[in-house]
């Protein structure tokens, strides 16, 4: 090949890879449109006629097969003779890419049986891949349907490699049934029915099979229906970090769209796997080319051009085409909402009514109940994988196995039992809340584990994290501490001792103490070193990155900002940046130098951060805990439109995840009621605060709590510069009041409120107000002119003060040339101040006080002052 | 000779001569392994080079200790030899004819399609041209078809996502089909 050669190549292969999200009808225009050199015009052409060409020899997984002649019979396999658990291998059966399977014979002498066996053979090429296979077949072990094939057994061999047996089933695939047996259109739709069954109920335990094709349905010599290879079907979503690698390999004629764009396998991923095996059953082609593309050719036309397919063209143009063309959307969103609801309009096509597949006007409710129902799923698959992956986890590591599988056993039927409450048919269609879910699991746990205290300690401190996180603190506070008492009684230093300690830590944070937090956590990371754990292990990292959260909260700005860049570097070594726990280290680095007045630099980190939550789980609780902050940021740096903009993003984001109530959307509610006075007025501000309190209240209870204190001292200042003096006076002394009922070390970031009450009790002449005065002192009384009215307004007051009690500091400023109507009595204050201080020197007074005064009359404690000033003259 | 799983840590280091070694053993492993299983007598079942690379990932490296960029190596090699293995077999034998004793099917068969093998030598050749055009291409498709390794798999190794792998693999498809007569 000469260098010319070359670099046409080349330069084809980039043109192509432009066309490569493009459909066939959009490459062809844009090819057409191209002016490139005939030599890489012809070559383009040669790669898009070639992709667009399925070729089995190298789209199937295991291609090589065909130029290799017969092996040996297994007689002569070192394998022959081994021993699984029970089984003893008797024969090989067959071999893909990913497995083998034997015939097997169980041989502990109990009843004779035959069983497949499947190895993973290369579920070890994944990290964790064992333990992730283990955990995944420990549970779908329960997937009892008569036409699912479920599993008789599972295990480890000596040398790591992951087993699974089945039973045997003796059948035909299903295309080849239909086609051989030459069934009617009623009678193709009746069997897949079956099947459509059988993937219902494996979602109503929360598992999603995948990878639906037809050498995954076996029909046996009773006509009966069965699925196979749901050994390593996934029960996640992408979610969940440690098994977003290792996935399955598709098959691309079958797979959905979103399986090639690391799209996150959804119950409407099997809605597209049963729309196209019922397309193959009945046109006799698979739905798409090998690429993945988006389009479905009609199935009517496919099938009029086939002979499997002919018989059934009839009624694919009348009805059934619409319901091939919902299942297989593009976009799974537009795609049935449930297999049960496919199911539904498969009977009514029986039946002989009209489908539902295309009623106008249904894409928005389908679209929005889709979303929802996979916000439920989500969370239910989240938390199972949360328990039995501690689960996985700790037995993987043990050394007694035999103890660690009836213990696994144990917890997995624990999991199971948990989550059967979860199933829609018992619920009538309502999904219990995950409040009680927990609370129910919190229960069962101590009353089975009791005398097991590891497995309790890490049952309850899983349970008691979700629960923390989900902002149940009560509920998580019982489940932690009982998990610390269980860890304390096991006595043996622990992993998930330390990151429950540090939860613990966490929760003390949730209910306003971050300095028992830092306490508890610095005791975390101790337990952390004593069970063994190097600092890039992901406890220790998560750890230090709590602790660098709680330095902010703790006003520790500059030790947070430390801590949290060693996290990163931990992240780095770790090799996880592409863990959740990154873009939490950036958004503590982020609010630690905010913190330090670095706000500009704190923008860009957040943005990082952003981006890296976008990555990696974009639905995840953080993005609206980020989007809240760089709305914070911005709103500092004066962008105010794109703050307005992120917070809204922010708050949506909050309640889709949290609700309305969760601590969480209300801090961030809170936080755009405190910037609408900038966006809005102040008057627009109170309206929101005095919206948010009653909710608060209920979210936190009726005690005493800092964030309620911060709001109510906020809708007092937001009131009292809308000109609500009255009420701004009750707000004040209900902040007052409740600050002063915290203990002691919860007061440290509301202090303020002292100063806001003060500030009105000093407007109105109370000697009280000047003891409440000397309670905060503002960060800085310079350039007062740029502070916010209510700083401006303190550092007045306590120099005013001050200079009663002869010690004369004025504030600097620059009084601006027209100040608000509200603000002109402040500036004449501070202009007889500043008169008083350079010795009394009162020329000009009477015209500072004539612009100033505008003709109104004076409030009396600037007019007592006025005079004092006016008799020192 | 070394411990494969140590040669791995250290070609990774950088030791080209590491690198050589590990391809050396792989290469004489599987092909220890494939005239074992073909020299047996006669039977139904077909060999796949796939399951023989894996048999051999299982029988010459110590998972546990292999981190990701390790396994990579190892498979790019493996992939590496396995074409070697299979091309020389073919030349000896004076081209294994297509489809030779297809007995059972392979577990992952792709339904519905309809498209005639090439000959292995002729993606052999076609491969050398991709090699020339790139290099990355090339290796990708070798760990692909001749071990058998899915792309999420290759996108787990490569420590890339499965988007881009996607990407880099129909680049490559097309690429190699393009250069087959």
């Amino acid at each position: 090949m000469d260098a010319a050669d070359r670099r046409a190549w080349l330069e084809a292969d980039r043109l192509f890879a432009g066309m490569l999200d493009l459909d066939a009808a959009q490459r062809a225009a844009r090819f057409a449109t191209l002016a490139v050199p005939a030599d890489v015009r012809e070559r383009l052409q040669r790669l898009l006629d070639s992709s667009g060409r399925a070729h089995a020899w190298i789209d199937a997984g295991d291609a090589l097969a065909r130029w290799l002649p017969p092996a040996g019979a297994d007689a002569g396999s070192a394998m022959h003779g081994r021993r699984f658990g029970v089984w003893e291998i008797d024969g090989e059966l067959g071999r893909g890419g990913m497995a083998v399977i034997y015939r097997v014979r169980r041989v502990d002498g109990a009843a004779e049986q035959t069983a497949a066996l499947k190895l993973l053979t290369v579920a070890s090429l994944s990290r964790d891949g064992a333990e992730r296979f283990r955990r995944e077949t420990d549970i779908l072990a329960r997937l009892a349907h008569p036409h699912i094939v479920g599993l008789l057994d599972a295990g480890v061999a000596e040398d790591g490699t992951p087993w699974l047996t089945m039973p045997l089933v003796e059948g035909e695939h299903i295309d080849a049934w239909c086609d051989r047996h030459a069934l009617d259109t009623h009678q193709v739709v009746m069997l897949f029915l079956q099947v459509a069954a059988a993937v219902a109920a494996a979602h109503r335990n929360l598992v999603i099979h995948r990878d639906l094709k037809p050498s995954n349905v076996l029909v046996d010599a009773h006509g009966q229906v069965r699925l196979l290879d749901f050994g390593i079907a996934r029960l996640t979503d992408q979610a969940d970090a440690a098994t977003r690698s290792g996935w399955r390999a598709l098959t691309p004629q079958y797979a959905a769209p979103e399986q090639f764009t690391d799209g996150s396998p959804t119950t409407a991923t099997d809605i597209h796997g049963l729309g196209a095996l019922l397309y193959r059953l009945l046109t006799g082609c698979p739905p798409r080319a090998a690429t993945g593309t988006a389009d479905v050719t009609l199935p009517s036309r496919v099938a009029a051009g086939s002979a499997a397919g002919a018989r059934h063209r009839r009624a694919l143009r009348d009805d059934l085409d619409r319901v091939l063309i919902k299942s297989l959307d593009a976009d799974p969103a537009r795609r049935y909402g449930t297999v049960d609801a496919l199911i539904a309009d498969l009977h009514r096509w029986l039946a002989g009514r009209p489908v539902l597949a295309t009623a106008p006007g249904r894409a928005y409710r389908v679209r929005k109940f889709v979303a929802r129902h996979r916000l439920g799923v989500a969370a239910g698959v989240a938390l199972v994988i949360a328990v039995a992956a501690g689960i996985a986890g700790t037995s993987w590591q043990a050394h007694h196995a035999r103890v660690q599988a009836a213990r696994a056993t144990a917890i997995k039927d624990f999991v199971l039992d948990l989550f059967a409450a979860a199933n829609p048919d018992i619920a009538q269609g309502k999904d219990p809340t995950a409040s009680t879910l927990l609370r129910n699991g919190a229960a069962r746990v101590r009353r089975e584990f009791g005398a097991r205290p590891l497995v309790l300690g890490e049952m309850l401190g899983m349970i008691g994290r979700v629960q923390l996180e989900r902002g149940l603190l009560d509920d998580a506070q019982a489940s932690l501490d009982d998990a610390l008492a269980a860890f304390a009684r096991n006595g043996v230093p622990d992993a998930k001792w330390a990151v429950a300690i540090g939860d613990r830590g966490m929760l003390a944070f949730e209910r306003g103490d971050p300095v028992e937090a830092l306490r508890r956590l610095h005791e975390a990371d101790a337990a952390a070193i004593a069970a063994g754990l190097a600092p890039t292990r992901p406890e220790r990292i998560y750890l230090e990155v709590r602790s660098a959260e709680m330095q902010v909260e703790a006003g520790h700005s500059a030790e947070a900002e430390r801590i949290a860049r060693d996290a990163l570097q931990r992240i780095a070594e770790a090799n996880a940046t592409d863990e959740p726990i990154h873009p939490d280290a950036l958004c503590a680095l982020a609010t630690s130098l905010h913190h330090q007045g670095r706000t500009a630099d704190a923008l860009g980190v957040l943005k990082q951060a952003e981006a890296a939550q976008r990555r990696i789980a974009p639905a995840h609780p953080k993005m609206a805990v980020i989007l809240n902050d760089l709305a914070l940021m911005l709103h500092r740096l004066g962008r105010y439109d794109e703050a307005e903009a992120t917070m809204q993003r922010a708050i949506e984001r909050s309640e889709a995840i949290y609700g309305p109530l969760h601590p969480q959307t209300l801090q961030t509610m809170g936080n755009r009621a405190s910037l609408l006075r900038v966006w809005k007025g102040p008057a627009a501000s109170a309206r929101e605060y005095e919206r948010l309190l009653p909710l608060v209240e209920r979210a936190l209870g009726s005690a005493p709590h800092p964030q309620r204190v911060n709001m109510l001292g906020q809708l007092a200042v937001a009131r009292d510069e809308a000109g609500e003096r009255d009420a701004a006076l009750q707000s004040a002394r209900e902040a007052w009041a409740m600050q002063e009922a915290l203990p002691q070390e919860q007061r440290s970031r509301t202090t303020w409120v002292a100063g806001v009450l003060g500030v009105m009790l000093f407007e109105r002449g109370d000697p009280a107000a000047k003891d409440l005065l000397q309670r905060y002192q503002p960060p800085t009384c310079s350039d007062i002119e740029s502070r916010t009215p209510f700083t401006r307004h303190l550092c007045i007051t306590r120099a005013l003060l001050a200079a009663d009690a002869g010690d004369c500091t004025v504030p600097s400023a620059v009084p601006p040339p027209s100040p608000e109507p509200a603000d002109r009595d402040w500036w004449l204050a501070w202009w007889l101040l500043d008169a008083r201080c350079k010795g009394a020197d009162a020329t000009g007074a009477d015209t500072a006080i004539a612009a100033l005064r505008a003709d109104r009359t004076l409030p009396p404690w600037l007019a007592t002052r006025l005079r004092r000033s006016a008799s020192a003259r | 000779m070394g411990d494969i799983t140590e040669l791995l840590h250290a070609a990774q280091s950088g030791d080209g001569r590491s690198l050589d070694a590990v391809f050396e053993r792989v290469y004489t492993t599987l092909r220890s392994l494939a005239a074992s299983r073909l020299s047996a007598h006669a039977g139904e079942h077909t060999l796949s080079a796939t399951a023989l690379v894996h048999e051999a990932y299982l029988k010459l490296v110590d998972a546990r200790r292999l981190d990701l960029a390790d396994r990579h190596h190892f498979f790019a090699c493996a992939a590496r030899a396995m074409r070697q293995i299979l091309v020389d077999r073919s030349r000896a034998r004076g081209a294994v004819k297509r489809g030779a004793g297809q007995a059972a099917e392979p577990l992952a068969h792709a339904e519905g399609i309809a498209a005639d093998a090439p000959e292995l030598l002729d993606i052999d050749a076609a491969l050398d041209r991709v090699d020339a055009i790139d290099a990355g291409a090339r290796e990708l498709i070798e760990m692909r078809v001749f071990a058998g390794l899915t792309l999420e798999q290759l996108a787990e190794t490569s420590g890339r996502s499965l988007r881009s792998v996607n990407r880099d693999w129909q680049r490559a498809r097309a690429l190699l089909l393009a250069q087959l007569p």
